[in-house]
């Protein structure tokens, strides 16, 4: 079965992260960190450590728009970091801590171009099951995935188009300035954020899409830009790879199905809109 | 989100925004606020065990809350086979998911369960009160057991619990809304 899918010659992409969220590994400490690093060291040269993400989970039925979140840090076990380990120009890098595999692209430099999801989940497969050959080597345990994620961040540069941050709805479009009366001026900027359930066929609810557009300025030129984010969040269907893979899927058919959705036909010309059928 | 270009804090549950990234940072106004998340998150810390119990949420956390973390420090503490069976000790990440789930469905006027560990290493809450009776047993985040009995209309469920909760929510109201003088 085919399908087509929205596709931009020219999108504004500047980052891509695939991700997997799974019980904690309560053994993977930092030696065993070491020792996936060797695995990955001739790809990712490089290594960082950073703090490590807290766990999130989209949850239903709560009279709460987000739920707290509570941490447990012990005295005599400090908390393992989230180890990047990035490719020499930092375009690509794996992050891994207790509950968390990440892959990301990202743009550094003007002449990267975006690999394509595709590639990028290739990627994240492939690393995916060599972490998982070193947690079993190791006998660290296994991931039991409970959620997955992809990102979408997007620098639309002031331009063509729009040129002041008072023209969010230039941009997209579930953003529009329309007044009863003329006292208000135009606005200095604007940001949104607007989140949406996903459903399965049956009406289940899988997971959220996250759309956020806030207002910049680039490094270094201090050109006004949008940061547009798509954040889809979901369980996979089961706990093994292949099912990640799929929620992995999924989220990315509904960011690139919303960013065409949210954002302005006269934007799509100037990114080169092209749909394309997918198998 | 497990972004790494976006310079901001820690605030949308995957995030990654304490990098502070080369060529393509940006300055995002401090008063933006994402995917619907107050931007003043309230920070509680509470000794527990051998650290602490550290809780960002929307605002400051309800009163009921202290008495649950006395309640689940106490489990923490059951060393392993503190039943003479062959019990397990309780495993932290139904702890935490038990103060989550608490902070996630429990309202003001909700009466307080009793907190009860489990041969499992799990935790388990109960309400046997206004005549219902619910035990919500907490094996890990969006990992839960619960069974629910209204003596009053003989309604009863039993369920595993994913990451819809309202079905429990429903419960929890329907505890919470009767009168304290019923049996």
């Amino acid at each position: 079965m085919t399908r087509t899918l929205p596709d931009f010659e020219s999108p504004p992409l500047t980052e891509v992260a695939l991700s997997v969220q799974f019980e904690p590994l309560e053994k993977l400490r930092t030696a065993q960190v070491g020792a996936l690093w060797t695995v990955f060291r001739a790809q990712f040269p490089r290594t960082e450590d950073h703090n490590p993400l807290a766990p999130v989970f989209e949850r239903f039925g709560m009279p709460t728009t987000s739920a707290a979140e509570v941490r447990l840090e012990m005295l005599e076990t400090p908390p393992l970091p989230r180890v990047w380990f990035l490719n020499p120009e930092g375009t690509e890098l794996i992050q891994v801590q207790q509950d968390r595999f990440i892959h990301n692209w990202r743009k550094v430099g003007q002449g990267d171009t975006y690999p394509r999801y595709e590639h990028v989940r290739d990627k994240f497969e492939s690393e995916m099951t060599t972490f998982q050959d070193v947690l079993a080597r190791e006998q660290i345990g296994r991931v039991v995935a409970n959620q997955c994620e992809v990102t979408y961040v997007n620098h639309i540069v002031a331009g063509d188009g729009w040129q002041t941050h008072s023209q969010l709805a230039n941009v997209v479009t579930v953003f529009r300035t329309a007044y009863i009366d003329d006292k208000l001026q135009e606005p200095e900027d604007a940001g949104l954020s607007v989140r949406y359930v996903l459903k399965d066929v049956k009406g289940a609810s899988l997971g959220r899409l996250h759309i956020s557009a806030q207002p910049a300025f680039r490094r270094p030129d201090s050109r006004p830009m949008l940061v547009l984010t798509l954040v889809a969040r979901l369980r996979p269907p089961g706990d093994e790879l292949e099912h990640v893979i799929r929620a992995l899927d999924l989220g990315r058919d509904a960011i690139v199905r919303a960013f065409a959705s949210v954002t302005t036909p006269e934007m799509h010309k100037l990114w080169r809109r092209k749909d394309v059928e997918r198998s | 989100m497990s972004s790494v270009l976006e310079p901001l804090r820690k605030c949308e549950g995957l995030s990654d925004r304490d990098w502070a990234a080369g060529q393509t940072t940006m300055v995002v106004p401090s008063r933006a606020t994402l995917v619907g998340r107050a931007q003043s998150r309230s920070r509680s810390v509470f000794p527990f065990l051998n650290g602490r119990l550290t809780v960002e949420s929307e605002g400051p956390l309800p009163v009921w809350f202290r008495r649950a973390v006395a309640a689940l420090d106490e489990l923490a503490q059951l060393p392993t086979d503190w039943d003479s069976y062959g019990a397990g000790a309780i495993g932290h990440q139904s702890i935490l998911a038990t103060a989550e789930l608490l902070l996630g469905i429990m309202r003001d006027d909700t009466p307080f369960p009793s907190v009860v560990p489990t041969n499992r290493g799990t935790v388990l809450l109960e309400w046997h009160t206004r005549g219902v009776d619910l035990e919500v047993e907490v094996r890990g985040r969006d990992r839960i057991h619960a069974s629910f009995e209204d003596s009053r209309d003989g309604t009863q469920w039993e369920a595993e619990i994913g990451p819809d909760l309202t079905q429990l929510v429903q419960s929890i109201e329907r505890l919470s809304e009767r009168d304290s003088a019923s049996s």
